[in-house]
């Protein structure tokens, strides 16, 4: 994602500039201030993809970025005082506890993911604003500053074969 | 065709709506198999380029969490010279002094620089309602010549469901410096789809700039800077620079 980003100082910034009012505004919750930065981080990834999305943020980016932030840490608690809670019945039970996984993706989307992450960046850059950011053609063009259309559909082309290459070759 | 067929599978995925054409066409070909695999496949590609990105962007906030505390410096020993509430005092009116300072002179330079009142489309206007009333035409006429003064008068008495005349009555409030009321009506334009829905957002991010909510404009403005294809990207992208 940051590869493309037109300036990382500005979003750099920005991070920072909310950071210590987040972490500071929500000291009182029982979370220790490692907990709350790695929420502040989940929550202004958030933000950040909503943006990108061009979601109806009503409010302003502060109240948006709070908000979500706040949302993260209920439920950080309520899954907390849950494992803690089911650890303690186990525990009474005389049975191992294990955290479960989140299983976000399958096997496949796992191959995929992971064939995306060994592709240049260009070819990561060019999937990247086509798939999950929705850009056009003629906006990718503008933004990798490549010649022409043409070129621009050609090379997204050849990074989608050389995807589904890696993918059917790590199946095999 | 291709490309055609790739975006309506985009749509679908990103949860957008169809045209009419595309809605038939989908239809009609939904239940192929090459259809269902390039589903699943634009499905899967979403999917786990989020999480690619997703976690490249928590690496780097990692990172600048990071820098951050290294570069704050390590403090040696109390400060004897003064007592801290002093220290604290003087720094905060410092600060707001160099802030007042900054944002008396650097936003109102910025907006001077680069708020120029869009260009008014008198006669598309017309050409696009039904039933144009003379004092529209009044009140785009005293936008015209710059009267924004007039031109707001006439506006305040007008329909405020018709985007057109709420986007200029909009930018005449900017022209006016009534930041915040700009700032409203462009938000709302901003909001919901209409043929100024970017510019708005151009123009949203000016008003706040003008009520001094830089960190808030800065937002507005990065997004803008982000997109390829919008009419004021070079100017968001500018005016970020200069307010570093």
């Amino acid at each position: 994602m940051s590869d493309d980003l037109q300036s990382d100082s500005q979003l750099k910034e920005l991070y920072l500039s909310y950071k210590k009012d987040f972490l500071n505004s929500t000291a009182r919750y029982n979370l220790d201030s490692e907990s709350r930065t790695d929420i502040y981080q989940d929550a202004f990834i958030a933000l950040y993809q909503a943006v990108k999305k061009n979601v109806d943020i009503k409010k302003d980016i502060k109240n948006y970025l709070f908000g979500i932030g706040r949302h993260m840490i209920f439920d950080r608690i309520k899954k907390q005082k849950e494992e803690r809670q089911l650890q303690a019945d186990l525990v009474a039970s005389g049975q191992e506890y294990t955290i479960p996984e989140d299983p976000a993706l399958n096997i496949w989307e796992e191959c995929l993911r992971k064939a995306i992450g060994q592709m240049s960046p260009s070819c990561r850059k060019i999937l990247t604003l086509f798939y999950y950011r929705g850009y056009s053609i003629e906006a990718i063009m503008h933004s990798m500053n490549l010649r022409n259309e043409n070129v621009t559909k050609s090379q997204k082309s050849r990074c989608l074969r050389q995807l589904k290459e890696m993918v059917k070759n790590a199946d095999a | 065709m291709e490309t055609n067929k790739e975006n309506i599978i985009r749509k679908i995925v990103q949860g957008k709506s169809l045209s009419l054409s595309e809605q038939t066409w989908w239809e009609a070909n939904l239940g192929r198999l090459e259809i269902q695999e390039q589903l699943k496949l634009v499905q899967g590609l979403q999917k786990a380029l989020a999480l690619e990105n997703e976690d490249l962007l928590k690496q780097q906030l990692q990172s600048w969490d990071k820098e951050s505390t290294a570069s704050v410096p390590r403090k040696l020993g109390r400060t004897r010279s003064l007592p801290r509430i002093v220290l604290v005092a003087a720094s905060l009116a410092l600060l707001l002094v160099s802030l007042f300072w900054v944002f008396q002179k650097q936003n109102p330079d910025l907006i001077a620089q680069y708020f120029e009142p869009y260009p008014s489309i008198l006669d598309p206007v017309l050409k696009g309602e039904n039933q144009t009333t003379s004092r529209e035409m009044t009140a785009m006429q005293a936008y015209q010549n710059k009267d924004y003064v007039q031109a707001l008068k006439y506006f305040e008495g007008l329909e405020k469901s018709n985007d057109t005349l709420s986007f200029y009555r909009a930018n005449t409030l900017l022209a006016l410096g009534q930041y915040p009321q700009a700032q409203s009506a462009f938000t709302s334009l901003g909001d919901h789809q209409n043929r100024f829905q970017k510019e708005a957002r151009w123009f949203e991010a000016l008003s706040l700039l003008g009520m001094e909510r830089s960190s808030d404009a800065k937002a507005k403005l990065l997004v803008l800077s982000g997109e390829a294809a919008h009419p004021y990207q070079h100017e968001a992208e500018e005016i970020l620079r200069k307010m570093e």
